[in-house]
Formats: structure tokens, C-alpha cells, sequence
């Protein structure tokens, strides 16, 4: 595809995230469209050109209720059939850090034929917001996307970003459906459930899920806050040469997925009330 | 309605073309927005409120009429016995204690309760090295995506100090604050900087006057670094009465300098990288131990806080950023609480690897009686000094950027995994595997 894909990034009242998102979008190859929660509700025919929308970091509303809560209950509200037809059609939704936890409760991640979510993110094992960097382990998923058996460093910023399931046997529907993405691991990528590797104390290590089309993914970590030679927290130890921080191919990659796969209708407004 | 100090509001004054381009910004993104009245040449400040009016004064009164208090201030130096610097038996033992000192200890467990990360601008965080637990002197940030320009952020401050000499105390506090920008590579000559009083209650004469002293250094520090103070902020009165008690803050000046980098990829952090690298001290040491971490671990207090020499240390730090700039430093890192031991723990676990350095190298002016050398060469907290790393390759050079000033290569960076501090006869003073030191480190603030 030649020209640059439309993503659109939407922030709303706390969103903070929206800035280091749009630059790894455009340095990933996107024409990003920031656009506020409730012009895009005003304007769903904003949809019809983008083949990406991005949900960023941040603490939307002020976290109230719970962390994404609010922002989540606006989209399902507003957005989801406008939203599941985009994903039907070949578009690609992200959602990081808050956006992952708005994703959850807006139930995007899951086929609304299906038995129900049964997992949620909540408090930090810890009890506290927790900033550090991490290692992903990314799992061979529905993400065909994405390069499975990479180990990602991103730093983690997040209170409530423990994936917790209401039974063994969610997990094992995830783990059936192909749709864990990412787990938390050691530098090395093996596997270890100690508050170092994994400081939220998610369920099985999990930092990040996708649908069952491999288009919707979310994840707690933030790839766009490792994208200039200078983010990692080791870039003074770490060879000269290095050009680029290695969050920046996780954009590439979907943006490249993106425009090999959204059918871009022409913008067509269908307003909703 | 007019007296609340309900947060999270503010007040804007508006051209009338822009009034609706504002509201409409406002109501675009959910915020209460409304006109509240308009500015007249009329020199009085009238409110109404629904058609009646219950305001109404000049402003002359609301400028000119708060009655200027005079207070008194007297300061008289605090009288402690000199307890010098008394020889340390077991140097391992006491760097391990001063290491888990509260005002040395790592702040890892709060750090990480706030994010340092927010818009990915963070070129240098807080805490740096192979297990992102050194402590960092400065944040550096790359405010602007397109330019590699950086900003430094650093911090000083020694509440210790105040107690006993509020003049020294503060300009103590500037010279860290610019120590710790110039270590990652800010430039001092456009360093501004920030001040942060907190304070008893100032009724008091003498805590006035300990405020005046601050003041004092302020002035003359500024001047002598050509460091502007661009902002700053004040919490006085900071006392509470417990039934009988009072609890008074001790006279603290909290400075932020921030300083430029002309490079963000230039930018030094103070974790070891190499092992055969030599270690560079730059700056002199004196015995200046009054309030020093060494002191307090004893039970001590007294004597000569330290003060940076104003004449010599703005052109140090000027030589020190000419070296950084010139990309001859591997690691670089100040001392402050705890001295020369402290710092080069730091730096040894921070980035996994050890160092061996000689006490007898170190850079000391002459020492009254009662002044044990090793002590004063361990622990002092003498001002302007650093630590830095240089490659053999690049020593010849180093040392020629610094030749006007004191500094001496007092050791070098190890494989082993070990801090060796040695003494007269190369008797190690101090000898402790990283763990060790990493562990007290860790181990001495927690939530």
C-alpha cells in the first residue's frame, strides 16, 4: 500500500499518553488523526477512513470508579457496533496501558456470541501504581503480526494492570483461543512469576490479550515509551549503533498489518444520537 | 462564591474577539467555562451578586493596604564542640550503616510510585544501571521529538546541614543541585535555578534569622556561579505543637537547578560501564564533616559544614562540562551524604562492577589536629566534587581539560565484583562485595 494509513488516536479527559502515541504512529509510518472521545462519538463516520484507532495511556476520568471504567462504559455505549464493524472490515484497534483497560470493559476483545469474559484487570498485587522496565515475551497468537518468540523491553506505568480470571478455565480458553499476546518474563524470556518479572502479579504472567481476529490486541506495557535510541533505562551501557528503541517495530509491524488489511471505505458519515 | 479555595479552577483573562473560540475549546472538551465579569478603569473592584452588589472596594486598598509587619531576625552561630574526625575501626562496617542512612538510602520504593515516563521523554530516569537501581544525580529530558537538545533536572538539599549552619547549609544546596546537572552533561553557564524554603515559624527571631543567613548564601552563591534563581516557593511556619512538645522542620533549602544538554545522546549516567576505566576525582577534599552523614551515624554533630569555595567551583564545573561534552566520560557522579565511600558504592553496584582505589591519591588540603586523614578522605562532604569514569584512551586528554584544577586518578574500575578502598600500605580501608552494599542501600528507606 503506498499511501500512510490512517490511525486515529483518541483521547479524552486525562488521557496523557496521546503525545508519545502519536509520534510512534507517524515514526511507524501512520498519518495519525488525535481526536477527542466525543467528536469520534459525534462523528463515527471518522471510522470509515482510518484502518487503526489506538486507544492511549493515561487515567482517563481521573481512574474513578475503576481505572478505564468510565472511558470503557462511553465507547460500549456509543461505539461498539460503529467499532465491531470497523474490526469486520479488517481494522486494527490498540489499546495500551489504560487503553487496554478501557479495551476489557468495553468487551471488543471478546466475541459478544461467546460465554462472557471472565477476566478482568485490577489492583497491582503490590497495591500500588508501579513504574519500571520490563521484558515481554511475545507468544505465538492470533497475532500473526507480530514476531512470536521476541522478547520487547517496555516499561510498565500502571496501578491496576493485574489480569485476574474468574477460573482455570478462562485461562485455558485464552490459552485455546491463541489469544495470550504477551506475558511478562526475564531478560532471557523464560518464565517467572517472581514481583521482578512480573511486578503486578497477573495471572499466569499475562501483560497483554487480543480477539479472536487477531486485529484488537491490548496490553499493559507502553511500546511507544521505547521508540528513540535514548528510552531504555540501559541506553548509556547498550551499543552506539543502535539506531531506534526496539517499541518502535511493535508500531511498524501493526501499521503495516493495518494497511495490508483495512478495506478504507470512503469516509461516510453515520450519525449516531 | 469569592473566598472559596476550591482547587482545580482558574482564572483567565480574555481579549472579547477570543471569547468564543475559548468557550468553544472549553466546551469541546467538557470544561465549565463562564464569564465572570470584566476589567473597567474605574479603580474599584465591585461584585454583585443577582443585581445586588456586595463588593465594592478600591484597588489601591487591595494593592497598597496590607499592613507591612516588621519582624525581628538574630542569628548567633550554633555553638557545638568540634568533634574533628575521629579515626573509623571497621570502614566496611560504617559505609554499610551510612548507606542505609535515611537521607542516603535509595528512594527506589517511592520512585516507582510515580511515573517518569509520562509522554516518553525521558532520556535519563531517576534510577539508572545494569539493575536500574543507581541513583541517578539528574533526570535528563528530550523535550522537543525533532531536536536532540536535552534538559536537565537536579535536585539539592541537606536539612543535616541547616541546623547547624543555615549559610553553609544553602549554598551547599545550590552547588549540589548544579553538581548533579553538570554530572549528566548539563551546561552550567545557562543553568537556572530554583529555591524551596521550608522553614519554623519565622516569628521567631532566630529561625528569621537563620532565614536571613539562607538568604545571604543564596545571593552570594547565585552571583558567584551566575546561576539565576528564576522561581521558587516557600513553606514557612512549619511547627507543631505535641502537648508539650514542639516539632520544628529544620531550616531546609531545597534547590532544583536545570541546565541544558546540547546532545541528549551525550548524556552521562553515574553507573560503571567498563572494567580497567580509570576513576577520576575531581575536586578537593577538607576536613569538612560538621553535620556529616559520618558524624550523625556517631552520634556527632558539630564542626565545619562544608561550603563550596566560590571562587574556584564555578570554573570546575565549567572544566568538568567541557570534558563531558567532549564525550570523555564513561560514568560521572557526585559526592554529597556519605563521601567518597558512598559515592564509589554507588557507582560500583549500580553498574555491576567493582573498583580498587587508593585513600593516599585523594586530592586533601592540609588537615588540622584531631582530622584523621582516611576518615576526612572517606566520608567528608566537602562541596564540588566528583567522581568519573574515563577510558585509558582517553585519560592524556581528560587530564589536560582539567590540569588547572584538582584532580587525580585515584583508582580503577574492576572485573571483580568488589569495592576495595585502600589505605596507607594498600591496607584495604574498605573491602565489601556489591550485594553487600546494594542490599544496605536498598534495605535503609521503605514504605
Amino acid at each position: 500500500m503506498k499511501t500512510a494509513p490512517l490511525a486515529i488516536a483518541v483521547r479524552t479527559a486525562g488521557t496523557n499518553c496521546d503525545g508519545e502515541t502519536v509520534l510512534a504512529l507517524e515514526a511507524a509510518g501512520a498519518k495519525v488523526q488525535l481526536v477527542h472521545l466525543h467528536r469520534l462519538i459525534e462523528e463515527q463516520g471518522l471510522l470509515g477512513g482510518a484502518s487503526l484507532v489506538v486507544f492511549p495511556g493515561g487515567f482517563s476520568y481521573g481512574d474513578d470508579v475503576a481505572a478505564g471504567r468510565i472511558q470503557g462504559f462511553e465507547v460500549r455505549q456509543h461505539l461498539e457496533d460503529p467499532m465491531r464493524e470497523f474490526v469486520a472490515r479488517g481494522g486494527f484497534v490498540l489499546g495500551v496501558c489504560n487503553g487496554f483497560q478501557v479495551l476489557v470493559d468495553t468487551g471488543l476483545l471478546e466475541d459478544p456470541a461467546g460465554p462472557g469474559r471472565g477476566y478482568a484487570l485490577t489492583n497491582n498485587v503490590s497495591g500500588h501504581f508501579e513504574c519500571r522496565w520490563v521484558h515481554l515475551l511475545n507468544e505465538p497468537s492470533r497475532a500473526t503480526w507480530l514476531p512470536a518468540g521476541r522478547v520487547w523491553p517496555v516499561p510498565i506505568a500502571h496501578g491496576e494492570g493485574r489480569l485476574a480470571v474468574q477460573g482455570p478455565q478462562v485461562l485455558e480458553r485464552l490459552a485455546a483461543e491463541r489469544r495470550i499476546v504477551f506475558r511478562y518474563v526475564r531478560p532471557d524470556g523464560s518464565r517467572s512469576d517472581d514481583l521482578e518479572t512480573c511486578p503486578n502479579g497477573s495471572v499466569d504472567q499475562i501483560a497483554g490479550l487480543c480477539d479472536l481476529t487477531g486485529r484488537v490486541v491490548g496490553l499493559m506495557p507502553h511500546p511507544e515509551r521505547n521508540v528513540t535510541p535514548w528510552h531504555h533505562p540501559r541506553w548509556t551501557r547498550l551499543a552506539s549503533t543502535r539506531t531506534e528503541g526496539e517499541g518502535l517495530d511493535f508500531y511498524r509491524r501493526m501499521v503495516a498489518a493495518a494497511s495490508q488489511s483495512a478495506t478504507v471505505r470512503s469516509a461516510r458519515v453515520s450519525t449516531n444520537t | 462564591m469569592w473566598i472559596s479555595e476550591a482547587q482545580e479552577r482558574m482564572v483567565l483573562a480574555v481579549p472579547p474577539d477570543r471569547l468564543a473560540r475559548l468557550l468553544e475549546i472549553c466546551a469541546a472538551e467538557d470544561v465549565d467555562a463562564t464569564v465572570i465579569g470584566e476589567f473597567t478603569n474605574t479603580g474599584r473592584l465591585v461584585l454583585e451578586h443577582r443585581g445586588v452588589r456586595v463588593g465594592d472596594l478600591e484597588m489601591h486598598f487591595l494593592h497598597e493596604g496590607t499592613p507591612r509587619p516588621l519582624r525581628r531576625a538574630v542569628w548567633k552561630p550554633v555553638e557545638h564542640p568540634d568533634p574533628g574526625a575521629p579515626p573509623c575501626a571497621d570502614a566496611s562496617a560504617t559505609l554499610l550503616q551510612l548507606l542505609a542512612r535515611p537521607n542516603v538510602a535509595s528512594k527506589e520504593w517511592i520512585l516507582r510510585q510515580y511515573d517518569h515516563e509520562v509522554q516518553g521523554r525521558s532520556v535519563l530516569k531517576a534510577l539508572v544501571g545494569v539493575r536500574d537501581d543507581g541513583p541517578g544525580d539528574a533526570a535528563v529530558l528530550q523535550p522537543l521529538e525533532h531536536s536532540r537538545r536535552g534538559l536537565a533536572i537536579g535536585c539539592g538539599a541537606n536539612p543535616d546541614q541547616g541546623q547547624l549552619d543555615p549559610w553553609a547549609m544553602a549554598s551547599a544546596s545550590i552547588d549540589e543541585a548544579l553538581r548533579n546537572v553538570v554530572a549528566v552533561g548539563g551546561d552550567p553557564e545557562r543553568t537556572a535555578i530554583l529555591d524551596n524554603f521550608s522553614w519554623g515559624n519565622c516569628a521567631k527571631p532566630e529561625n528569621l534569622g537563620a532565614l536571613v543567613e539562607a538568604s545571604r548564601a543564596c545571593y552570594a552563591t547565585a552571583k558567584a556561579f551566575g546561576t539565576p534563581f528564576i522561581s521558587g516557593k516557600d513553606s514557612l511556619n512549619n511547627e507543631y505543637r505535641v502537648g508539650e512538645q514542639t516539632i520544628v522542620i529544620p531550616p531546609t533549602l531545597f534547590v532544583t537547578a536545570v541546565a541544558p544538554l546540547p546532545d541528549v545522546g551525550r548524556a552521562v549516567s553515574m553507573d560503571f560501564k567498563e572494567a580497567e576505566n580509570r576513576i577520576y576525582l575531581v575536586g578537593l577534599t577538607h576536613g569538612e564533616l560538621g553535620a556529616s552523614q559520618y558524624l550523625l551515624q556517631r552520634g556527632e554533630f558539630g564542626g565545619r559544614a562544608p561550603r563550596p569555595d566560590l571562587a574556584l567551583a564555578p570554573r570546575r564545573l565549567a572544566a568538568l562540562h567541557g570534558a563531558l561534552r567532549q564525550g570523555l566520560a564513561r560514568s560521572c557522579h557526585d559526592l554529597s551524604e556519605g563521601g567518597l565511600a558512598v559515592a564509589l558504592a554507588e557507582m560500583a553496584f549500580a553498574g555491576g562492577l567493582g573498583a580498587e582505589v587508593e585513600l593516599a591519591r585523594v586530592p586533601t588540603a592540609p588537615l588540622q589536629g584531631g582530622y584523621d586523614g582516611d576518615s576526612v578522605r572517606l566520608f567528608s562532604e566537602s562541596c564540588t566534587r566528583f567522581l568519573v569514569e574515563v577510558r585509558p584512551e582517553h585519560a592524556a586528554e581528560f587530564e589536560r581539560r582539567l590540569a588547572d584544577h584538582d584532580c587525580a586518578p585515584i583508582g580503577r574500575v574492576t572485573a571483580v565484583p568488589r569495592l576495595r578502598i585502600l589505605g596507607p600500605g594498600a591496607r584495604p580501608r574498605v573491602d565489601l562485595d556489591l550485594e553487600s552494599l546494594r542490599r544496605a542501600h536498598q534495605g535503609g528507606f521503605q514504605g
